[in-house]
């Protein structure tokens, strides 16, 4: 069949059965097929392959095949026509978080460099600082200027706020989530040794500080030397904000032989956990959809379930690292060593003749044993050695000897001739 | 009686009895298109249900420009797409396991079926799927180009093909078939035209 005899294509045919054809053009088709036997037995072969083909019955699906999941359906039903991230809102509120991100990025660094002059100046008056302090004072005047816009308010509030943010963690007891969020966190210690003239008054003073500034006691250890002071290791943890105010109140104990402090940044860490934190959670949520509203086989019921327990235990640990770096935010650790001051204690009453006799014999016994020890401890520490060589030097020796002791003396020659 | 677009965009507006129509509807004719392709039922069970969460799930990303029954198996096919791949996947290692398993999908006639099976997995995997889009499916020309995104004198002609290759296979008569048939879809099939994974 070609074109030529058939202005029918072969395909037209299945078309008009199938009714893809237009309506002008089945019309065509019909009266073709009609007068056509070719085409009619075309058309009778593909519709048998079309009978044929529906003789494939499959069952009617299950009673379980139900519409997927309720909480789906309302959560899927909401009439937003947008997809979430082109909203407006969650536009503008994704870019005035990039705006404070990008500001709060540039203050932190710019604090970095700055952090200890701010820290100096911030509580100082100008007026009555040193050289050194009103120049470090200068500095801080032209960096102010240039951070303030030209319409900005009184000169300095902003600044010592600013500064006061990024020095030191706020002075309240605990750390809020607020301050973690806004403020470095920083870890703060310090070090102290101190020597006391009044141990036991020191000690009870130590109890009373750590009260006052509503601390507590991370450890103790006394240790008595002899002939030396008694010794005190205290480990202080106060609230940050009290850490200043402790220091001074242990100076007053003693006499101060060292003193240190030290500040550990730990925002990064403690961000870098948060984020990590909250993934887990998502995770977990996840999971929990999963096994609650997906039907599946029995091994990846188990799966799903240990999945959610390792995750449930990530996120029980890092919830403790994070109370815990918290802590370690909230409460300044101080080591505190406190040293007696030793006097050696003045013997008045000599011993008795008896006793001195006594004691001399003591330690003339102790002498007498303590030399013999030594003797043996020497012979048996040289002995190998010096046996060794005389062995190696007998038989040598020995010979030399002979042979001087055989050859004739001057006299016993001068007689034989 | 309220078209499939409409009751769409009637659940896009928060109706659920909308939903629950468009599923009585859809709920047999997609699970017979899962059936007829692979030997798992409760997979079959599954992928309709899963076609239906992806439906949900992207109500809002609905637009009725064309057929909803075009959207609907557009989803299935991509599924069906993924659900092979990871069954080839799997197939070195559960080969065994997966054929104790098969089970063939029944029919009233299961010797006619079985030829039937036969003789549709002996066609070329594209012109397979498009014949049986449209003589299961009864999907349109178009309809069926919509969703392979494919042109529709493509789809003519090989559905054309197809059928002609059909008929000199159905010319004898089917004798008994005794052996187990394997599925229409060899576990190594590629993935078809426009057919990524959902």
């Amino acid at each position: 069949m070609n074109t030529s005899t058939h202005p029918i294509e072969q395909e037209e045919v299945m078309a008009y059965l199938d009714g893809e054809l237009w309506e002008e053009r089945a019309t065509v088709v019909a009266a073709h097929l009609d007068s056509c036997d070719e085409c009619q037995k075309l058309a009778s072969d593909l519709k048998n392959v079309s009978r044929s083909l529906q003789t494939w019955h499959v069952e009617s699906p299950g009673a379980e095949l139900f519409l997927p999941v309720a909480s789906e359906v309302g959560r899927a039903s909401v009439p937003a026509r947008r997809p979430w991230f082109e909203s407006d809102l969650i536009s503008w509120s994704a870019a005035a978080a990039a705006c404070l991100i990008i500001v709060v990025g540039t203050l932190r660094l710019i604090g970095t460099n700055a952090n200890t002059i701010f820290s100096q100046v911030d509580t100082r008056d100008p007026a009555t600082a040193s050289p050194q302090q009103s120049k470090q004072f200068d500095r801080l005047e032209q960096f102010s200027k240039l951070q303030q816009p030209p319409s900005a308010g009184p000169r300095g509030d902003a600044n010592r706020k600013v500064s006061a943010a990024l020095v030191a963690p706020a002075a309240t007891p605990s750390v809020s989530e607020e301050a973690q969020a806004s403020a470095p966190m920083i870890v703060r210690t310090a070090a102290m040794e101190l020597t006391v003239q009044d141990f036991d008054k020191a000690r009870s003073h130590l109890d009373e500080i750590l009260a006052r500034h509503r601390g507590y006691l991370g450890g103790l250890q006394i240790s008595t030397p002899s002939n030396h002071g008694r010794v005190l290791n205290g480990v202080l943890r106060v609230p940050v904000g009290q850490m200043d105010k402790a220091l001074i109140d242990l100076k007053s104990l003693g006499r101060v032989d060292s003193e240190s402090q030290n500040g550990e940044e730990v925002t990064a860490q403690y961000v870098d956990l948060q984020a990590r934190l909250t993934n887990a959670r998502n995770t977990e949520r996840r999971l929990t959809d999963v096994l609650e509203q997906r039907t599946g086989k029995l091994s990846d019921v188990l799966e799903v379930e240990n999945e959610i327990a390792r995750v449930r235990g990530e996120i029980e640990r890092m919830e403790g690292e994070r109370k815990s770096m918290a802590t370690q935010v909230s409460f300044a650790t101080l080591n505190v060593t406190l040293t007696e001051d030793y006097k050696p204690k003045l013997q008045t009453v000599p011993p008795t003749t008896f006793r001195q006799f006594r004691n001399s014999a003591v330690e003339g016994y102790q002498t007498m044993a303590g030399g013999v020890i030594a003797l043996v401890n020497a012979a048996l520490y040289y002995g190998p050695t010096i046996l060794l060589w005389a062995a190696l030097a007998f038989f040598p020796l020995r010979s030399v000897w002979r042979r001087v002791a055989a050859r004739p003396s001057d006299t016993q020659r001068v007689a034989a001739s | 009686m309220t078209s499939d677009e409409a009751l769409m965009l009637e659940f896009q507006r928060g109706s659920r009895p909308a939903l629950d129509e468009l599923f009585s509807r859809y709920r047999g004719p997609l699970y017979g298109f899962f059936r007829r392709r692979l030997d798992n039922k409760e997979r079959a069970e599954d992928l309709t249900q899963e076609t239906f969460l992806v439906v949900i799930r992207s109500t809002s990303r609905y637009e009725a420009l064309s057929l909803f029954r075009t959207y609907l198996y557009g989803i299935a096919l991509k599924l069906l797409a993924a659900e092979r791949r990871k069954q080839f996947r799997g197939s070195s290692a559960e080969s065994v396991s997966v054929e104790s398993l098969s089970e063939p999908a029944v029919s009233q006639n299961p010797d006619a079926a079985l030829w039937i099976r036969q003789a549709l997995g002996k066609l070329d995997e594209s012109e397979r799927e498009i014949l049986m889009l449209r003589e299961y499916e009864q999907l349109s020309y178009a309809e069926i180009a919509d969703v392979l995104q494919i042109a529709v004198n493509t789809v003519r002609s090989k559905l054309f093909r197809s059928r002609l290759a059909l008929r000199s296979q159905l010319e004898p008569q089917p004798k008994p078939v005794h052996d187990i048939a394997s599925p229409i879809t060899p576990a190594h099939t590629t993935a078809l035209p426009g057919t990524s994974e959902a």
